[in-house]
């Protein structure tokens, strides 16, 4: 997944909340998140990486926010989006070969016996066969986006 | 004579109808086809012809490694006393469903029904194996794929190769759930250690689902294994208990049983 860096999100951030968009504005696509500020955005998260949040824009553009500068309930609303996706049935051993593989490759690598760049390497491969599952099994491409999301955070 | 006659059609109908006898129970493991135990989302059934005869919803590992157990009522023969009630001799259908709908299965999904009263076991695998090496060809595919393009397709993984060369071979990798494509991934103990005179810690990388167990000998040329004692923190207890594993390094206490000790791990995998 491509996005920009997390040292750029504050401006892209800014440039977003300073458009059009601000609380009770119902959400033509995506949701309204709101900053530790009060400022809000209209938003699709797109995943989970580390402390990180990465969001679609109502342009279209991804920006990048550190989750600890989300308000609490938005925080929170992240956290809980990536827990909220069900997988579904057909895909599960696809799915699963995935986040397992994603989690195996981690444990490996803290433990020394994997190198930064070939767990790099392995991951986006797994994550890739993942897509091709989602091509495979028709997923909806909607859900696309989340699955993955699910799949690095568990 | 007329009052015979409905007393004796009475006896012959209830000589044909069956009557129950002890279940038969079938069970086991049953694996994705990338070899990971099931633990939920999967549903084994049987059926005779279009009657479904037992069912059992995966919720979890049960123990020893196992992940379903299904149980067939049995019927004496003649009319079924209930038409899910099979008898020996019947062929049945295994199946199992991810969300309603039935995935191919390996090495069979045939199943015939026994005695009154057996237990039989039978793993199974939602995969298909085109070319019958007994290694599902998702799993097969997987390999390839993460060969480099040594391995062109299917057929050139053997199950009895080593691929990765960390010294398990191809099958071995696929029953423990270990990458055969990566040389540092292998079933092992790591760390080691004395916490106290009768006590050591070890770890192990786990494969989620997975069921574990630790034995211990004194002598390596007795070829005699025992079953250790463990417990899954320190100053707990010591039990003999399996482990399930989670994906996760896990750390294991074990107590020896004498002054020396040869620890292996068992990853239980059919």
């Amino acid at each position: 997944m491509s996005s920009c860096s997390a040292n750029s999100s504050p401006r892209l951030m800014a440039l977003a909340l300073g458009g059009v968009l601000c609380l009770g504005v119902s959400a033509a696509r995506g949701d309204m998140w709101t900053n530790a500020a009060g400022q809000a955005v209209d938003a699709t998260l797109m995943a989970l990486e580390g402390e990180n949040a990465v969001f679609k824009g109502a342009d279209g553009k991804r920006f990048v926010m550190p989750l600890a500068s989300l308000s609490p309930a938005a925080r929170q609303g992240a956290l809980n989006a990536v827990g909220r996706i069900e997988v579904p049935a057909r895909l599960r051993p696809d799915f699963d070969l995935c986040v397992n593989t994603l989690k195996r490759l981690g444990e490996l690598r803290k433990a020394g016996q994997l190198g930064d760049d070939i767990e790099a390497e392995q991951r986006k491969a797994a994550l890739d066969r993942l897509k091709l599952a989602f091509e495979r099994l028709g997923v909806a491409d909607a859900s696309r986006d989340q699955l993955l999301m699910k799949a690095r955070n568990q | 004579m007329k009052r015979i006659l409905p007393v004796l059609l009475f006896v012959s109908l209830v000589a044909e109808a069956g009557t129950p006898l002890p279940a038969q129970v079938v069970y086991g493991l049953v694996r994705t086809a990338y070899g990971f135990p099931y633990m939920d989302s999967a549903r084994v059934v049987v059926t005779k012809g279009t009657t479904e005869c037992a069912r059992y919803d995966i919720g979890g590992i049960l123990p020893d490694g196992l992940n379903y157990r299904l149980t067939l009522d049995m019927d004496s023969g003649g009319t079924p006393y209930a038409p899910y009630a099979v008898k020996t001799g019947d062929a049945l259908t295994l199946s199992v469903e991810l969300g309603g709908v039935a995935s191919p299965l390996m090495p069979t999904n045939r199943l015939v029904a026994g005695a009154p009263g057996s237990i039989v076991r039978l793993d199974l695998c939602t995969g298909t194996d085109a070319d019958r090496d007994g290694l599902p060809d998702e799993w097969e595919g997987e390999l390839c794929a993460n060969s480099n393009g040594r391995l062109a397709g299917i057929a050139d993984v053997n199950p009895n190769d080593d691929f990765d060369g960390d010294g398990l071979t191809n099958e071995q990798e696929f029953k423990a759930c270990t990458f055969a494509f990566l040389r540092t991934d292998v079933l092992q103990i790591r760390d080691f250690q004395k916490i106290s005179d009768t006590r050591y810690k070890l770890r192990f990388l786990s494969s989620p689902g997975m069921t574990y167990k630790l034995v211990a000998t004194g002598s390596l040329k007795s070829g005699s294994w025992y079953p250790l004692r463990l417990a899954l923190r320190e100053g707990e207890p010591v039990s003999y208990r399996e482990v399930v594993g989670d994906g996760n390094y896990q750390t294991v206490i074990v107590e020896s049983e004498g002054s020396m000790m040869f620890v292996r791990l068992i990853a239980q995998a059919p």
